[in-house]
């Protein structure tokens, strides 16, 4: 720099042509005061440029609102030496303007806030114009002068309060700048000086640099710390929504854990039934596996708790139906019905509606009609036509896949049923069938099916079973499970439930209470009949023992069950009431929760007459006689209380020793089923037909118009007392069928004509009348029959004496336990 | 003696204390009163604030002439300014920037809307003169 | 009766004691107008005033620097208006007149002029503490001639709604 100097010659006149210093002291003095004022200028200015710069490089590198009110600041401080300087922003809603930085009132002006439209500042935040105020001194003290002329004028009302503003009092000049961003206001910068009275316009200027500066830098940081913020937010939107949505899932995996475990326990109760290697179920399996390749309705016989319900799925799932698996519980469809139909007019066929939508709802797949047989008549009506016009639709293949309809029942439908008629719907139902084994059928598979409920039982309930006592397994596969393999899950499960060690205990009394019937529990099979099985049972209270008839669901289960239902119910009512002591007691009667009908009788020791006849051979016309007597009075009081026994027959007539009295004879079974007077159209009718009893069946009981009443339990009777003396029934017959044409158009042979034993004219005669064809020939009562009998010679009556004798030689037990 | 403002003045224009100005009815009788403020316009130019309807106004604009005149006590100069009333402005950027001014102080000083500013009354600068207190003294 | 202008204004009235106390107690800066023969107004500085013993009649002290345009115009017309102003305070009154005479300086105006001096920098003295006291005392200039005349009339000219209300004679008058 010292090089570029020139030197300092004398002037020249070339000198002074280039305008160079020319030779006086004075004008070297001035020009020399004149380069140091320029120089300093240039300092000064070079000074400013780099405050500027280094303001802007540092606002300019940073997005924190502080730093930038710092740099900024700090910067006036530099250019202007000390000076006050406030930063306002505008706050939400537009009207206010806080301080959120100063410098130089040692925070006093922090805070501050100033309304826009108030002061230098907010003037200027008002009109977003730059205001530069000088000699504020003078101006404040012109302003107090004017305020007191107008004081002491009177018109002091008008003055207002001076507004407070952030910032020196004293102030004597002030610039403040607004801080705009695309013409939009965020706050204003100001500052004030309690020493100068101006600011020039270059300071303006370098306010303005600076200002303009501050506005982009906070607007970016402001932009900045609200992008943050939604970044924030965002993230913590993503995390919540993170959060439910693993939430959810785990709800999800969750509902599904539990979907899953309903299916396989779903399944493994369809598979439950299915599980095992006896033939029964094998050849079960192979029923289900040649059923589901073939189209077609599908019928399922088997007693309650069978598995019924399973088979239809195995079938549904083997045959590959990508349909749904519809179920439909037959019993209750009146109350769904009730429930879910929006037009129960009958002109609109709701059955139909019903049932069709279910198919529809199956398409592809298969409707289970469970317990068919008691399905009410409007529906069956309806599922007949449906099941008829689907056959119709079906040879013309239909576009749309049909449902396959499996119904189950518990009783043989493809016999006839009401006067020997076949039900359409039966026979629609029938032409394919799947027998259903009771799991006393396949007894072999007791062992698997309780393993099999055991691991899924103790896996519902989380405990740990080992396995079952041999001890119990044995009475489990002792045990005859009225209820099947439905029972069999149940006695497990309620065994698990109060299970306390690993080792699972089954006793006799978890047994007996699935066996409940009403207050009884079901000790011991007696025996089967035509209606069901006799059990011995015990009260739960009582030490008394009795017998417990359950009567099978086919017996009462049928088009007309309802009104069995009421007869039964009526029926054993007054057969209760009967007081005669020759006719067994009936304790109670009911409906189990398993719906068999039942009825509590009192229980004898003895042998009925078909026992004594089928194990002693005939037996004396003394003998035959006495029982006869005690019948008679039995049905007496029966008939004379409307009743009519109808099942008169060796096996319910039970000769036993009550209290002391030997071969006193009780009259069983009593009543049960009693149709109106004059009609004979029952299922029992017809069942007792089929299951063997026509050899004491009275002829009237066949013929469409016949009368059933007190006689035709004569007739029966007498057919007992041929059968007691003779050793042989009254006709002999091939067939069912063949015995009841003889009843009704066969006359019989006299009992002495067969009998090896000697038979006195007087009984036979009685007998004889007692089976005339019609019943108007017969005695008209037991009464007149019991008074016949008792007519007949006997020289050498039945006496007690040979009764005990018989019993002691016969049946010493029970002689021994009647004499306790 | 110019007839532009030199850019010594402004600073003293604004400096606070209380500027003279006589002006002249039509019918030539002189009125002498004070301004707080003289505002820079240009070289050629400049306003006073038409805040009152006062005696001055009338004037001017029966006579348009003017006297002003401001002194700087720091700076030991005073100015006297011939000027000639031009027109009066209710908006624009002159009014703008007086307004802003009057109002800055005004509503700082509690009195808002009192001495609002009615027009800004721009002159014409005739003459400027440059006192010096060692001359006036 | 003395024309001034178009107006007749009554020449009996004195000035009351308040404006006398004002002018010879408070007031530290004032200001006269006057105009020529061709409507220009003009303006003179005025550094010092007494209020003559008839109190109708005000003399003002004019420095040398204002002197011009002073003594053609008021003796062409006669019209004079003196702003008289207490600084800080800007207490301040017109006092419009009819000019009499002037005349020479005398050694009572400068005495006038002293103490108007010392009450003007006394007053500025607490807000131009940077100033020093030689520099605000040369704000009040020494008096080179006197003009006397009679006040007709006085208005009130603080700064404010109410400057240039006229109090002397009174608004009914």
């Amino acid at each position: 720099m010292a090089d570029s100097l020139p030197r300092h010659d004398p002037p020249t006149e070339s000198h002074r042509d280039a305008g160079q210093p020319t030779g006086t002291s004075t004008e070297i003095a001035a020009h020399t005061e004149e380069l140091a004022h320029k120089t300093a200028e240039l300092s000064r200015k070079t000074t400013e440029f780099e405050i500027l710069q280094r303001v802007s490089s540092a606002i300019t590198s940073t997005l924190d609102l502080e730093e930038i009110y710092d740099v900024a600041l700090r910067t006036m401080d530099e250019l202007f030496e000390f000076h006050h300087a406030n930063i306002l922003l505008v706050e939400p809603g537009g009207e206010m303007l806080a301080v959120v930085a100063s410098h130089g009132y040692e925070n006093q002006a922090m805070g501050g806030r100033v309304r826009i439209g108030a002061g230098v500042i907010g003037i200027v935040a008002q009109r977003r114009k730059i205001l530069h105020v000088s000699n504020l001194g003078q101006k404040r003290a012109y302003a107090a002068a004017q305020r007191q002329q107008m004081m002491k004028s009177g018109r002091g009302a008008e003055l207002g309060d001076a507004v407070p503003v952030p910032g020196l009092a004293s102030a004597e000049s002030q610039i403040a700048i607004p801080l705009l961003i695309r013409g939009e206001l965020i706050g204003v910068f100001s500052i004030e000086s309690p020493v100068r009275r101006t600011f020039s316009e270059h300071d303006r200027g370098l306010v303005s640099i600076v200002a303009n500066q501050i506005a982009s830098a906070i607007k970016n940081a402001k932009l900045y710390e609200e992008r943050s913020r939604a970044a924030v937010a965002l993230q913590e939107v993503n995390a919540s929504l993170e959060a439910r949505v693993t939430e959810r899932t785990a709800a999800l995996q969750r509902e599904l854990s539990v979907a899953q475990e309903l299916l396989k326990d779903a399944r493994s109760r369809v598979e439950g039934p299915l599980l095992g290697e006896s033939p029964a179920v094998r050849a079960l399996r192979e029923a289900i596996a040649h059923a589901a390749a073939i189209e077609g309705p599908l019928l399922l016989v088997g007693p309650p708790g069978a598995g019924k319900e399973a088979v239809a799925r195995a079938v549904h799932d083997a045959s590959r139906r990508r349909g749904a698996f519809i179920f439909v519980s037959c019993p209750d469809l009146n109350n769904q019905l009730r429930h879910g139909s929006t037009d129960a007019s009958p002109a609109n066929r709701p059955e139909r509606a019903f049932l069709a939508a279910k198919l529809e709802l199956a398409a592809g797949g298969t409707v289970f009609l469970d317990a068919v047989e008691r399905l009410p008549l409007a529906f069956r009506c309806a599922l007949q036509e449906l099941l008829e016009d689907s056959e119709t639709h079906s040879s013309g293949s239909p576009s749309l896949p049909t449902a396959r309809v499996i119904a189950s029942t518990t009783q043989d439908l493809s016999r006839a049923v009401g006067g020997g008629r076949l039900d359409p719907l039966h026979r629609l139902l029938s032409t394919r069938q799947i027998d259903v084994p009771a799991l006393v059928d396949r007894r072999q598979d007791i062992t698997v099916l309780v393993d099999h409920f055991v691991r899924r039982q103790a896996r519902h309930l989380g405990k740990t079973i080992d396995g079952v006592s041999t001890e119990s397994m044995r009475r489990l596969e002792a045990y005859v499970w009225p209820g099947n393999i439905r029972e069999l899950r149940t006695v497990i499960e309620r065994a698990i439930l109060v299970a306390r060690g690993t080792v699972l205990e089954i006793d006799k009394e978890l047994l007996d209470e699935g066996l409940a019937v009403g207050s009884y529990h079901l000790v011991s099979h007696l025996g089967t009949g035509g209606m069901g099985e006799v059990w011995l049972a015990k009260h739960r209270l009582l030490a008394r023992p009795a017998a417990v008839k359950l009567i099978r669901h086919d017996v009462v289960y049928g088009p007309a069950h309802e009104d069995l239902v009421r007869r039964f119910q009526r029926e054993a009512r007054v057969t209760s009431a009967l007081r005669s002591p020759h006719t067994v007691q009936l304790y109670d009667f009911g409906v189990n929760d398993t719906g068999t009908f039942y009825y509590v009788m009192e229980l004898l020791e003895g042998f009925d007459l078909q026992h004594i006849v089928a194990r002693f051979g005939p037996q004396p016309w003394q003998r035959v006689v006495v029982f006869l007597r005690q019948a008679c009075r039995s049905l007496a009081e029966a008939h004379a209380h409307g009743l009519v026994h109808r099942d008169i027959k060796p096996a319910n007539l039970f000769v036993t020793i009550m209290g002391s009295e030997y071969d006193y004879l009780k009259v069983l079974d009593f009543g049960i089923v009693k149709d109106k007077p004059g009609h004979e159209a029952t299922a029992l009718s017809a069942r007792d037909v089929l299951q063997g009893t026509p050899a004491f069946m009275a002829p009237e009981r066949m013929l469409e118009e016949g009368v059933v009443d007190g006689r035709s339990d004569l007739y029966s009777l007498a057919c007992t007392a041929y059968w007691a003396l003779t050793g042989q029934p009254v006709f002999q017959a091939s067939s069912p069928a063949q015995m009841l044409l003889h009843h009704v158009q066969s006359p019989p042979a006299p009992p002495s004509t067969i009998s090896e034993l000697p038979i006195p004219r007087g009984l036979e005669s009685i007998l004889m009348r007692c089976l005339e064809k019609d019943p108007a020939t017969r005695f008209p009562s037991a009464l007149d029959l019991d008074r016949e009998l008792e007519n007949v010679p006997c020289e050498k009556p039945w006496t007690q004496q040979k009764a005990q004798a018989w019993w002691e030689a016969h049946a010493p037990d029970v002689a021994v336990r009647s004499d306790r | 003696m110019r007839v532009a403002l030199p850019a010594e003045i402004r600073p003293v224009l604004d400096n606070g204390i209380p500027a003279v100005m006589v002006t002249c009815s039509g019918n030539g009788v002189p009125n002498t009163t004070i301004l707080s403020q003289v505002y820079y316009v240009d070289e050629t130019h400049v306003a006073l604030s038409f805040q009152f309807f006062s005696k001055t106004i009338r004037n001017v604009r029966e006579n348009p002439r003017a006297y002003v005149f401001v002194t700087d006590v720091a700076g030991q100069v005073a100015w006297i300014l011939q000027l000639e009333f031009q027109h009066s402005e209710t908006e624009g950027p002159i009014f703008d920037a007086m307004d802003m001014q009057i109002e800055a102080i005004a509503s700082a000083t509690g009195m808002s809307g009192i001495f609002k500013l009615r027009a800004a009354d721009i002159y014409r600068v005739l003459l400027v003169e440059r006192l010096p207190y060692s001359e006036s003294s | 009766m003395h024309k001034l202008g178009s107006l007749s204004i009554p020449t009996t009235d004195m000035i009351p004691e308040k404006f006398v106390r004002f002018l010879e107690q408070r007031a530290n800066v004032a200001f006269a107008g006057t105009r020529d023969h061709e409507h220009v107004p003009h303006g003179h500085r005025v550094c010092g005033w007494r209020v003559d013993a008839d109190q109708r009649t005000l003399t003002a002290l004019i420095p040398e620097p204002f002197t011009p345009h002073l003594v053609e115009s008021l003796e062409d017309n006669g019209q004079f208006a003196l702003t008289v102003e207490q600084f800080p305070s800007h207490e301040t009154y017109q006092f419009k007149g009819r000019y009499l005479r002037h005349r020479p300086v005398q050694h009572d105006d400068v005495e006038v002029v002293n103490r108007v001096r010392e009450r003007f920098v006394k007053s500025i003295r607490p807000i131009f503490t940077d100033v020093p006291e030689p520099a605000l005392k040369a704000f009040t200039p020494g008096p080179s001639l006197a003009v006397e005349f009679e006040v007709l009339e006085i208005y009130l000219q603080t700064p404010g709604p109410g400057a240039g209300a006229r109090v002397i004679p009174s608004a009914e008058t």
